[in-house]
């Protein structure tokens, strides 16, 4: 009898909880539904192969070496400049190698070569800064958040200022003083763009984090850490930083291509990477020189950073829709 | 029979969403004569207010769609017209009142522009009858120096004041029918009985239908001439309103009625919740849709669906849904009234369930309270 | 209203000084001097103090800070460091074409991204709010310079329909109005519509077709003037996107405003000019994000200004 009435409990449990279809964890469902995005599906196999791309352009670690780059980079072949691309021969082209898929630049370098050593730099710049602004970001805002007083005090003046600045006109000016420095010569003027972009965008990160931590601050579930006598930083680590997450990796999803379009502006302009180390921003500089008679050596490097740029950018609108379904921008 | 201001029949509205197509309202029917008043009661999500909003033919298409059925309002089939002659009816005709006039009234437009927008379009008065006639309409909804307060805009009124914007601007073209969808629901409870008093007293005035659509039974008691039952998107009991306090013949009416505070309640009395969840009405069950939640259930209950049909021991129009209080039925002669708010009786007419005749089944398992 | 705007007038000062303070400092700790960059002229050690002390270089930091400040506050920006006229004046040619640029292409990207993102939210889910979404958001992800040479491959080398150099006809602005006004217009569409499908999915919506309004009196009446609110905010960092863009563009056409100017005198190293530019331009945001808060308090009655 006993058991009957536990079935039967069970059954009358089961129905009575049709509502609450298949439960799924937060992060589970967001990732099903990023997934499900076409647009950022396609925006993650690009950014999938051109990682490939830039890591095997020359690899050479563990005993393995693995060269995807036809050519040097740097190489300067004098009888082979402004080649066009093997494609152009079916238009009527005359100045095709079968060597230089993409063809050559003015100096007679393999543009193919070029492209995928450029993804190098670009992945770079998309990874370290970001790194860097994340967690000073992070560190700050929370801090500045949850304890409140002169932290915050602070960082909000700071926050004024900058403001007042466009980024990139602020990551301009320390870029192009700094320029003849040693940390502006340091990797090529790699360095320099790090701490350019770092200095300016940490501060956007903090204030957002603030923000988030201040919403998240007295709700119901910190509260109740707290009653229950839970450590500032066990309540910051385990109760308030898991529900501030979600506007963090749409923050860092856009970051990441914010930091590559301005090293490409920058080197475009002429005070980013010094060449003659390839960027697609370094390319499109140097190529505008012939551009309206040899248009491909800055065609395809503004292909390049229009397609990856747009990959990220796609992950970044499905990354936000999958995490706050009800923000459709 | 006299002309009816209003007649549904077989009304079926339905959503189409990406987990399914949801039922909300499925095979609804009922009359309603001029200058007649009723109540539609109903817990959250059983349809009430989406059958109010078909009425007008304010569905939001996609991803809701009007199926089936027919709206007939002065003689005339609502779901037949062009969209110019619904719009001519809305507002003019049919008006409404929403549930929260917070969220109601436009914030960026003055009371005055959003009241006499309607009298312009239907009433066809230029901008100074208009104003003139907002003015008297707050003035007649209660508004104190309605002159002054004509151009504010609605932040600076409260709630109640709001809700009173909402019904000069529901009785501004004198309409024929007003659809009251929770009309007090967002309010202080001090303030209900005023705004329910003001509605009631001014449809009488104006000689004006209403339907007035709330989760509560408290509500409707002195407000309405009859009262509609809906659970699930089906009309599940229809009486006159003395009746159906007197004489409920619905289980879920019952589990309604025993959800009311009381005041005049002897007994320390603990209020009963309805255990359980409305049924999921993309897939609703196949039986009678309180079958999972009720405590007489049978068999029968779960395989067949019962008709709305009259009820034996009542009065001539009143109509119940469920196969217990049927001619021969099980739930004939139960009488409601013993469980009101005391557990002790509870016990003793779930024995009585279980001893009863045909099926001495313990179908009265008292089900595990879901989490909400 | 005018207390508060007189309040965020004088509010601008100390972010102008430091603005100032900031791009100062960086202009002097950065080692060696305009003036020996030159390895084809090598100066005479005599002649490099002559100039410094004539632009007054020689001083303690500091002091040069200060003498600059009360400088500027007396409208004088010094003298260009490559040009040898006073920055005002060199500034003063090229603002004329920068504000003409800057407002064609604001008005572009008006013209087009109010109507595109409303049009795109009232067809949700539509093949046309499909395209206006794939329009913006490549408007919004590819850089300026990057379009520009799409642009300019296709129109200027390849169809010669339009110049691409220079600054005058109607025919020269085209493309660099478009080009700029291209990301703001973009992410304003993006804007409206979100603020509109926002705006149409409220109960006032349901209210006023309750009264039997027509569907344009709906959206235009009722609909838009609440959703133009936070486009309106959007406006303010939309101009900051402009000017930071016209550097880039005007020197990718070579249109003598301002932008490039900036871009020259930071290749050159020329202080005077980086320091006046960069002012004007932090003050030109401000006033611009000024405007915008006026404009949402006169938009949203709820805003009380204080």
């Amino acid at each position: 009898m006993a058991t009957t009435a536990a079935t039967q409990q069970q059954a009358r449990a089961a129905e009575l909880n049709v509502l609450a279809r298949t439960q799924r964890s937060l992060w589970r469902d967001a990732w099903y539904r990023l997934i499900r995005n076409r647009a950022a599906l396609v925006g993650l196999f690009i950014i999938g192969f051109v990682s490939l791309v830039a890591i095997f352009a020359d690899f050479n670690l563990f005993g393995i070496h693995i060269r995807l780059a036809p050519y040097d980079p740097l190489l300067i072949k004098q009888n082979n400049q402004l080649m066009e691309p093997i494609w152009t021969r079916f238009f009527g082209s005359k100045f095709t190698d079968p060597a230089y898929i993409f063809g050559s630049d003015e100096l007679g370098r393999d543009i193919l070569s070029r492209l995928m050593y450029s993804s190098r730099v670009s992945l770079v710049i998309g990874v370290v800064p970001v790194t860097i602004v994340t967690t000073v970001g992070l560190l700050v805002g929370m801090t500045a958040g949850f304890f409140g007083g002169a932290v915050d005090d602070l960082l909000m003046r700071i926050t004024d200022v900058v403001y007042a600045f466009p980024d990139l006109l602020f990551v301009i000016i320390i870029v192009a003083t700094l320029r003849n420095t040693a940390l502006g010569e340091a990797y090529d003027g790699l360095l320099i763009i790090f701490v350019g972009i770092a200095v300016v965008n940490w501060v956007g990160v903090a204030r957002l984090v603030r923000g988030q931590v201040l919403s998240v601050k007295n709700r119901e579930f910190v509260e109740a850490a707290r009653a229950i006598g839970a450590t500032p930083g066990r309540i910051m680590t385990k109760h308030i930083f898991p529900n501030i997450l979600a506007p963090i990796i749409v923050t860092i999803a856009f970051a990441v291509p914010g930091a590559m379009l301005t090293e490409s502006v920058l080197s475009f302009l002429g005070i980013g990477i010094r060449p003659p180390t390839p960027t697609w921003g370094v390319m499109i500089n140097e190529g505008f020189v012939v551009f309206s008679t040899t248009p491909w050596p800055v065609l395809l490097p503004a292909i390049c950073i229009s397609v990856v740029l747009l990959a990220f950018t796609f992950v970044g609108d499905g990354l936000r829709d999958a995490l706050d379904p009800r923000s459709k921008m | 029979m006299a002309q009816q201001l209003l007649e549904v029949k077989d009304l079926h509205t339905q959503f189409f969403t990406r987990d399914g197509v949801v039922h909300a309202v499925d095979g609804v029917s009922f009359e309603l004569a001029a200058g007649e008043t009723l109540g539609i009661v109903g817990e959250s999500g059983c349809g009430k207010s989406v059958t109010a909003l078909s009425l007008m033919r304010l569905i939001p298409i996609p991803p809701g769609k009007i199926v089936k059925g027919s709206i007939v309002f002065d003689g005339a089939d609502v779901l037949k017209m062009d969209d110019d002659e619904v719009r001519g009816i809305r507002g003019n005709n049919i008006a409404m009142i929403f549930q929260d006039p917070m969220t109601s009234l436009n914030p960026v437009l003055t009371i005055s522009r959003q009241i006499s927008e309607a009298l312009e379009l239907h009433l066809k008065m230029d901008k100074s009858e208009a104003r003139k006639r907002t003015i008297e309409l707050l003035d007649l909804v209660g508004i104190p120096s309605a002159k002054k307060r004509v151009d504010d805009y609605p932040h600076q009124f409260s709630g109640g004041m709001r809700q009173r914007v909402m019904i000069a601007m529901a009785l501004s073209c004198n309409p024929k029918l007003i659809l009251a969808d929770e009309p007090t629901t967002a309010l202080d409870v001090t303030i209900q009985a005023q705004i329910l008093d003001l509605l009631k007293n001014l449809a009488r005035e104006f000689r004006t239908a209403f339907i007035l659509i709330t989760h509560d039974l408290g509500v409707v008691a002195g407000m309405t001439q009859r009262i509609h039952v809906m659970y699930g998107g089906k009309i599940v009991e229809k009486a006159d309103t003395g009746e159906l306090f007197a004489n409920p013949k619905m289980p879920y009416t019952w589990g309604l009625l025993r959800s009311i505070p009381r005041l005049d309640e002897r007994r320390k009395a603990k209020l009963l919740p309805i255990e359980g969840l409305p049924p999921d009405l993309i897939a609703p069950p196949p039986g009678c849709r309180f079958e999972p939640r009720c405590q007489y259930r049978r068999d029968v209950c779960r395989e067949k669906e019962p008709e709305l049909v009259h009820i034996p021991n009542a009065k001539p129009d009143h109509e119940a849904r469920c196969w217990g209080t049927q001619e021969g039925g099980w739930l004939v002669d139960t009488d409601w009234r013993k469980e009101v708010g005391d557990t002790r009786v509870i016990e003793e007419i779930k024995q009585e369930v279980a001893q009863l005749p045909p099926e001495p089944k313990p179908g009265d398992v008292p089900p595990s309270p879901t989490a909400i | 209203m005018l207390r508060y705007i007189i309040r965020r007038l004088l509010l601008i000062i100390p972010t102008m000084f430091f603005v100032a303070l900031i791009t100062f400092s960086l202009a002097h700790l950065a080692p060696g001097s305009p003036f020996d960059k030159n390895p084809n002229r090598p100066m005479s050690q005599e002649t490099i103090d002559r100039i410094s002390r004539f632009y007054g270089v020689d001083q303690p930091v500091p002091i040069q800070f200060i003498t600059y400040i009360g400088n500027v506050v007396r409208g004088d920006f010094g003298i260009s460091f490559t040009r040898r006229t006073p920055v005002v004046d060199i500034i003063g040619q090229g603002i004329g074409t920068t504000f003409q640029l800057g407002l064609g292409a604001l008005a572009f990207a008006l013209a087009f991204s109010l109507p595109l993102g409303i049009i795109s939210a009232l067809k949700q889910n539509t093949i046309v709010d499909y395209a206006s979404m794939l329009v913006a958001t490549i408007g919004t992800t590819i850089p300026g310079f990057v379009t520009a040479i799409f642009l300019i491959y296709l129109f200027g080398v390849t169809l010669h329909l339009l110049p691409f150099v220079g600054w005058g006809s109607w025919q020269h602005m085209i493309m660099p109005m478009f080009v700029l006004g291209l990301a703001p217009g973009a992410f304003l569409t993006r804007i409206t519509r979100a603020s509109m499908l926002e705006a149409v999915r409220q109960d006032y919506v349901r209210t006023a077709r309750s009264k039997g309004l027509g569907e344009r009196a709906v959206v235009i009446g009722h609909a838009l003037k609440n959703a133009l609110i936070p486009v309106a905010t959007i406006i303010g960092p939309a101009t900051a996107g402009l000017i930071t863009g016209s550097f880039i563009i005007e020197s990718l056409f070579n249109v003598p405003g301002m932008g490039r100017l900036y871009v020259i005198s930071i290749v050159q190293r020329d202080y005077p000019t980086i320091m006046a530019t960069t002012l004007l331009y932090a003050f030109l945001i401000m006033i611009a994000n000024l405007t915008v808060d006026i404009v949402y308090g006169v938009l949203d009655p709820r805003i009380k200004v204080r």
